[in-house]
């Protein structure tokens, strides 16, 4: 049973290799930064008994416990954890759960992290190799330790799956869950302050860890080291305890598994009469387009992700300015915000996925399409960027500023809108599927997309270049004349080339929209 | 295989490529091909779907039917080939063509974000009609689909056969005059399915053209008028349904045509 998960999962690693050479020279490019990685971690481990013993210990038992936090933290936030070998997938092959589990994580074990993640644990115990004693201790201790990891890692992601089932509040999560983390530089910058006094507490810190899942593993081969046998057995013991109740925490997320297969559970949706917002725009093609893309912009977490960093931004920007006295970055925000959304959409039929289809086969024109798309983001682009502007402005006392702030902004958001119309209507790239984590990372194209947005936001950035220059002229000058004409001139330029994006990205759209919907099947399926 | 090879095998003599069919033909397919790669998906299928005609395609899995049915509504750009809706070129005319089709494809997603009642209106006024129109024509719709209880629900949250119906809801709301439906009946419960038949025939008696594509012969044989049996890209037979099935059941017929039945010999450890 283990051997034959194993050797499933690594069939499917090889054979989505041969699928997809982006794919395996991805995962060359990982491996090879793996390695390197692990070949500092042993070399920094076999220089550590210069060190002394206690340093030793607590410098290891807190990268020990930094590497098991990150198993928990970041399959839930980031990655998701790797569900080729879904639990549920094995449900109505009548495996025991307690077997399937073993199995899985030794199929875990077989996987890059998880091998990497096992081989940096023990080259850890390089560092003990000047006492035998605690080196010998070391090497059970911190295999456990990587078990440990794949194992919660599955359990805890298991679990909130489980809470998290309904599709509601899953998006809710995903959004919520990545506010702390855009936070993280606020927090950060407090903490650093008093960086040096917590210096001082790490090998008090260190030993209350090792009593903890997240430090036990490296922690007792170092109350060995120093001759505390007594807690060394106590910490030995609790490794296999930790791994033991990792284990039944993963078995109870594959029992839930297992009889959620049986029926998914009805969601119970509230249900809106009427047809909402497809009542107030226009009874036309462009105004049901305009209409769908706002209510999917309120409903689909992955529009709203993009724009989560907004307010965040916001805020960051009002503490640098509290901290300093001067509100000086908090005038960047107008732009920022017109940027950001103008560049926002560029990926809208992407998002549709092959719901597209129903564009096609309506034999929707591209004007339509265009105008649709792009007149839902204006209805409330437009007032929020002018909102935001004349906001920071007021926050900053400097109201003469504000006519080239919102020529800057507006201007961003126009332009922004109309690369948006052309790149949208035939370059699609792989975005995750609707109703996905809006952070998880779709398979395969990750360096496309790159190039892509990447490309999109240097030319919508050089095409704002004559305002924003403008803009500079008249800050350095101080002269109010200039303000003026930058708004007219971020205005114009924005509305004309809006006005050609749409034209020709709608010519765009007609020639080939057979070929964009093939497009969209092969990226998102 | 007693039966001797009926001339249904080739339905077609060569044809003008160039000679734009009588307008009376619903659907006319010339010569269309499709390639992935070294696969050769659609092998050059030539077909006529007479106007007011209940047409059935079938065909074993990955015969080519969504591949065909895709070329014919202009989601999937053929190789070679041409395809006529009434008289009008799909991939020259794409705006006219498809103004007069109705498209349920399969497997592919709907702005499932939207309510039932939401997502209905939504193709009516993707296809140009007036609010008034899409609002009567929607609750119709709904009704006839049993969905109007459901009707502000998301359709995320539907079952896949009250998927499958809102999806026939959208592709019919603008009035079509000819239907193409991949697999419109999988996952649908009995009464909603028999319910959607008698839609369809409705449609077909006054004068609209209905395609289905199907893996259940039995279905086919009682609901169409018309059969086109295609497998590994090739058209094998089409034509009424008395005489592509030739005396014997749809089913029996098609297992002739297109072989691949195991002789018999069974697994013999599968006994209780």
């Amino acid at each position: 049973m283990v051997a034959h998960l194993i050797r499933m999962k690594l069939a499917i690693t090889v054979n989505g290799w041969k699928k997809s050479t982006g794919q395996l020279v991805l995962a060359i490019l990982l491996m090879a930064y793996l390695a390197f990685v692990l070949v500092m971690l042993g070399v920094g481990a076999s220089f550590m008994p210069e060190l002394e013993t206690d340093a030793r210990g607590a410098i290891l038992t807190l990268v020990g416990a930094v590497a098991v936090l990150g198993w928990i933290i970041i399959p839930v936030f980031f990655t998701g954890v790797d569900l080729t070998l879904d639990p549920a997938n094995f449900a109505t092959f009548g495996v025991p759960s307690r077997q399937l589990v073993l199995g899985l994580a030794m199929a875990g074990l077989a996987t890059i992290p998880g091998a990497a993640t096992l081989i940096g644990f023990l080259l850890s115990t390089l560092a003990w190799r000047d006492q035998a004693g605690a080196m010998l201790l070391a090497v059970p201790t911190t295999i456990l330790g990587a078990v440990f990891c794949i194992c919660m890692s599955y359990a805890v992601t298991g679990l909130l799956a489980g809470i998290t089932g309904q599709r509601r509040i899953r998006e809710i999560m995903s959004i919520v869950a990545f506010i702390p983390l855009m936070l993280a530089g606020v927090i950060l910058t407090g903490i650093v302050e008093s960086v040096e006094a917590a210096l001082e507490q790490l090998p008090g810190l260190a030993a209350i860890i090792a009593w903890t899942p997240l430090g036990s593993f490296t922690g007792a081969p170092w109350a060995l080291a120093e001759g505390r046998l007594l807690e060394a057995a106590a910490q030995a013991v609790l490794c296999l305890v930790w791994v033991a109740g990792a284990l039944w925490l993963w078995q109870l997320a594959v029992n839930r598994s297992y009889a959620q297969v049986r029926g998914s559970g009805p969601a119970s949706s509230k249900t809106k009469a009427g047809v909402g917002l497809l009542g107030v725009f226009p009874g036309t093609p462009a105004g049901a387009i305009a209409a769908r893309s706002l209510i999917y912009w309120l409903k689909d977490p992955r529009y709203s992700a993009s724009l989560v960093v907004l307010p965040l931004l916001l805020v960051l920007f009002w503490f640098l300015g509290y901290q300093s006295g001067e509100y000086v970055m908090i005038l960047l925000m107008g732009p920022i915000t017109g940027f950001m959304l103008g560049y926002s959409i560029s990926a809208d039929i992407s998002y549709d996925g092959s719901a597209f289809a129903q564009h096609v086969t309506a034999g929707v024109s591209g004007r339509d399409d265009r105008v649709g798309r792009i007149g839902s983001l204006l209805a409330w682009g437009i007032p929020v960027t002018l909102l935001f502007t004349v906001a920071t402005v007021w926050m900053a006392g400097q109201w003469w500023l504000l006519p080239g702030l919102i020529g800057l902004g507006i201007g961003a958001l126009l332009t922004g809108a109309g690369v948006s119309a052309l790149v949208s209507a035939r370059f699609i790239y792989p975005v995750p599927p609707p109703g996905a984590s809006p952070f998880a990372t779709p398979e395969g194209g990750g360096m496309r997309m790159m190039l892509i947005s990447l490309g999109a936001m240097v030319v919508v950035g050089a095409l704002c270049l004559p305002s924003l220059i403008l803009y500079v002229v008249a800050l350095a000058t101080g002269t109010l004349l200039l303000m003026w004409i930058t708004l007219v001139v971020g205005l114009g330029l924005g509305v004309f080339l809006l006005w050609l994006g749409i034209r020709l990205g709608a010519k765009w759209f007609d020639r080939s929209q057979a070929d964009t919907y093939q497009s969209v099947l092969a990226a998102t399926g | 295989m007693s039966n001797p090879e009926s001339s249904l095998s080739a339905p077609f003599p060569p044809q003008q490529p160039d000679a734009v069919p009588d307008p009376d033909t619903a659907l006319a397919i010339r010569g269309l091909a499709k390639r992935f790669g070294e696969k050769i998906a659609v092998n050059g299928i030539s077909l006529d779907v007479p106007a007011g005609s209940f047409y059935g395609l079938v065909g074993p899995n990955g015969a080519g039917k969504t591949t065909a049915m895709s070329m014919a509504t202009g989601l999937l750009r053929p190789d070679h080939g041409q395809v006529w809706i009434h008289g009008t070129d799909v991939w020259s005319e794409p705006l006219i063509a498809k103004r007069r089709m109705g498209v349920l494809a399969d497997g592919v997603r709907l702005f499932d974000r939207l309510t039932g009642e939401q997502l209905v209106t939504y193709s009516g006024l993707l296809r140009g009609l007036d609010r008034d129109t899409v609002a009567e024509r929607t609750a119709d719709l709904l009704r006839v689909m049993d969905l109007t209880g459901d009707a502000g629900k998301l359709v995320v949250d539907y079952s896949a056969g009250m998927t499958k119906k809102v999806a026939l809801a959208s592709a019919m709301i603008h009035a079509p005059k000819v239907l193409v439906l991949d697999e419109p009946f999988e996952a649908v419960d009995p009464v909603s399915a028999a319910n959607i038949r008698d839609i369809l025939a409705q449609f077909v008696q006054s004068g609209g053209t209905v395609i289905v594509s199907s893996h259940v012969m039995d279905l086919v044989q009682r609901m169409c008028d018309h059969v086109a049996i295609i497998a590994q890209g090739n058209l094998l037979a089409a034509g009424t349904v008395d005489e592509v099935r030739d005396g014997q059941s749809l089913e029996d017929r098609f297992v002739d045509l297109v072989g691949g039945r195991s002789t018999g010999e069974g697994l013999s450890w599968l006994r209780t």
